[in-house]
């Protein structure tokens, strides 16, 4: 029996026992699949049921000298929405929340206009909605009488138009849904790859030392190397399903959105399909180089909860190089391709608006190759050595030593 | 009686950041055959589990060799795997598989044959009677069963050496004397046995031959008769107090 063969062994092993965690299932294929069309779905209802609540409610407004604009005072009182009360503001009115507006019209100072004070409380939906509601008045009644003043005239609003304006974006939907997705898609591709193998690379090393499994396994016929590999094959797998099912998530959740915005979004969603091996390419090595990376900081841990301490703060940091290349401006040259994680990102968004240049390809591969070799190099000297295994007294600080050990 | 295990001048040293250099094994030299019992005996801390581990290849020697079935740790560590079953009071259990796949999964790792594995997992399943338990998450079982998992795992793939570091830690005097019971069958069906314990009655019962080790270092081995001739004691817990006083007093 070969030594690939116990790697599939161990492989097999991790994958069943990870689909048998809760924890896993939820961070690597649930909430990567669901996320999106959840939080469109929540979003949208939300949304409709506040403005469905607000639309319902009327706004209590107290208005002073109304007699001093009747048409306008006519328009407040003709709005089903407008609860009106003709007198000053009660005190402490809009303070107890029995009143959602208060107005007062004075006279014009000299030959200016009337003046319309208004005072609302914005930290309330209710107050925030009524000025919404008076502003609308204001406008109309503004335009009702401008129109009226330009009639003396023997002039229209029209006449005002001076210059016409009409702009045609000349991106199709399908380029407007590529650039979109070029903003987004890369950034996502990293969080979801770290969020997909975070889980899974605590419990393959940590968990093991916490469930006291380590020596049954160390003490079995399998090399170590076999038994790492198979590890890293499952922790690579997880956070490669957690990429998938994630994007395949936020494609659905947006394309029926897109839908549901009918013709007022000129998008079309979709992956263009030449960008997909890049993607594929790409997501594989830099999903190698995170989960080699967080198993080998893991394997310091002595429980799952010191392995997450250990963890999260790489997660967060491969999000600094991300954001970095997100900034505009920020181009894939020969040097940004020796960048891990900045060269993911700017190739992933050439890619998504169709632009390929084979060499940079070749460098980016080049580069994230080598990381992940590095990085799996590292935790297969973290993995040989006997005191991280047993949890005796070695940390990240040792891994000179470690590194030492294992050259000599 | 075949040789099965021969270690020679076993030394484990580790480096301690605040004690300095740690000597958890010192010159650990014994021999066992097929078909015996030895046993380790010695306090808490006394290196009983760093000369088991070391010869589970989980640690490596500082100097001194020990050869397993004939193969050594140094150079052939995976063969030396393959030929001992290790069990430890401490061990666990992959909490979200069944003992059957647990079995399973070890019997496959030892490379058991594929023929034959289903077979000797049943066996196992009568033998330690965990019919009603085999497909049942481990995570859902008493200290008892789980241990009864943890033995047939380290059996699993009938390997000729049995290493067994204190396993009856924890273990209610019923599952204990069942444990016992099965590692005598072992010796009688020709299985070499290291079992390494600090209760006297355990090694009394059990091994053919001992050692008392303290300190990392071998005071004495024989068998428990040559031991009291040796001490003048009749009883094991005095023969120990006095090989490991004498020991400590010489040491000053």
């Amino acid at each position: 029996m070969g030594e690939l063969n116990l790697t599939w062994i161990v492989f097999r092993h991790e994958l069943r026992s990870a689909l048998r965690d809760r924890n896993t299932v939820i961070y690597s294929i649930v909430i990567p699949f669901v996320l999106y069309p959840a939080l469109i779905w929540g979003v949208t209802q939300w949304m409709e049921y506040r403005e469905g609540t607000l639309e319902k409610q009327v706004s209590r407004v107290a208005l002073e000298g109304g007699d001093r604009l009747p048409e306008f005072t006519e328009l407040l009182r003709a709005d089903p929405g407008i609860d009106l009360a003709e007198r000053p503001c009660p005190p402490g009115g809009l303070e107890e929340e029995t009143v959602d507006a208060c107005l007062v019209l004075s006279d014009p100072v000299g030959s200016g206009p009337p003046l319309l004070e208004g005072r609302f409380d914005l930290s309330r939906d209710r107050s925030e909605h009524a000025r919404e509601r008076i502003a609308s008045h204001v406008e109309e009644y503004r335009r009702s009488v401008a129109a009226d003043r330009l009639e003396g005239y023997g002039e229209t609003d029209d006449s005002f138009d001076i210059i016409r304006v009409e702009e045609k974006n000349i991106a199709t939907a399908e380029e407007m849904g590529r650039f979109f997705l070029s903003l987004i898609l890369p950034l996502l591709l990293v969080i979801m790859l770290s969020i997909g193998a975070m889980h899974p690379a605590v419990d393959v090393l940590a968990g093991e030392k916490e469930r006291k499994t380590i020596e049954s396994i160390l003490a079995s016929g399998a090399p170590r190397l076999s038994i790492l590999a198979g590890k890293f094959l499952v922790v690579t797998a997880a956070s490669l399903a957690a990429l998938f099912l994630n994007l395949a998530g936020m494609i659905l959740a947006l394309a029926h959105l897109v839908k549901m915005m009918g013709e007022r979004m000129e998008m079309n969603i979709a992956v263009p399909w030449n960008a997909i091996p890049v993607i594929f390419i790409a997501g594989l090595l830099l999903a190698m180089f995170l989960s080699a990376t967080m198993i080998f900081l893991s394997s310091f841990a002595r429980s799952f909860k010191e392995g997450q301490s250990y963890v999260t703060p790489f997660y967060l940091f491969t999000l600094l190089p991300a954001l970095a290349a997100s900034v505009p401006g920020m181009k894939l040259d020969a040097g940004t391709a020796l960048i891990p994680i900045v060269n993911v990102v700017l190739l992933l968004r050439e890619a998504m608006n169709g632009v390929f240049h084979p060499p940079l390809i070749g460098l980016v591969v080049f580069s994230l190759a080598l990381c992940a070799a590095a990085a799996l190099f590292v935790a297969g000297a973290v993995y040989g050595d006997e005191g991280v295994l047993l949890g005796a007294g070695r940390s990240l600080r040792s891994l000179p030593e470690i590194m030492r050990q294992r050259k000599g | 009686m075949s040789k099965m295990i021969a270690a020679h001048g076993l030394t484990k040293v580790y480096h301690d950041g605040k004690r300095g250099d740690v000597t958890g094994a010192d010159s650990i030299t014994f021999e066992c055959v097929e078909g015996e019992i030895f046993g380790l005996l010695g306090p808490n801390g006394a290196g009983k589990t760093t000369t088991l581990r070391l010869m589970a290849t989980i640690l490596n020697p500082s100097s001194g060799t020990v050869t397993l079935n004939g193969y050594d740790v140094r150079s052939q560590p995976e063969r030396v795997r393959a030929s001992i079953g290790y069990l430890s009071g401490e061990t666990g259990l992959y909490g979200r598989l069944t003992p059957r796949e647990i079995l399973r999964y070890f019997a496959r790792l030892n490379r058991y044959p594929d023929g034959k594995r289903e077979g000797r997992i049943e066996e196992l399943v009568t033998l330690f009677e965990m019919g009603e338990f085999a497909d049942v998450r481990c995570e859902k079982l008493s200290t008892g069963m789980k241990q009864k998992v943890s033995i047939a795992r380290a059996v699993v793939h009938d390997p000729p050496i049995l290493i067994f570091d204190e396993p009856t830690s924890g273990l209610d005097i019923l599952v204990a004397d069942t444990l016992l019971t099965f590692i005598e069958e072992c010796r009688d069906a020709g299985k070499c046995i290291v079992f390494s314990t600090h209760i006297m009655s355990e090694a009394e019962r059990l091994c053919d031959r001992i050692s008392v080790i303290d300190h990392g270092r071998i005071l004495a081995t024989g068998t428990l008769d040559e031991l009291r001739r040796r001490t003048g004691e009749r009883y094991i817990e005095k023969v120990f107090r006095a090989l490991v006083g004498r020991e400590r007093h010489a040491e000053g």
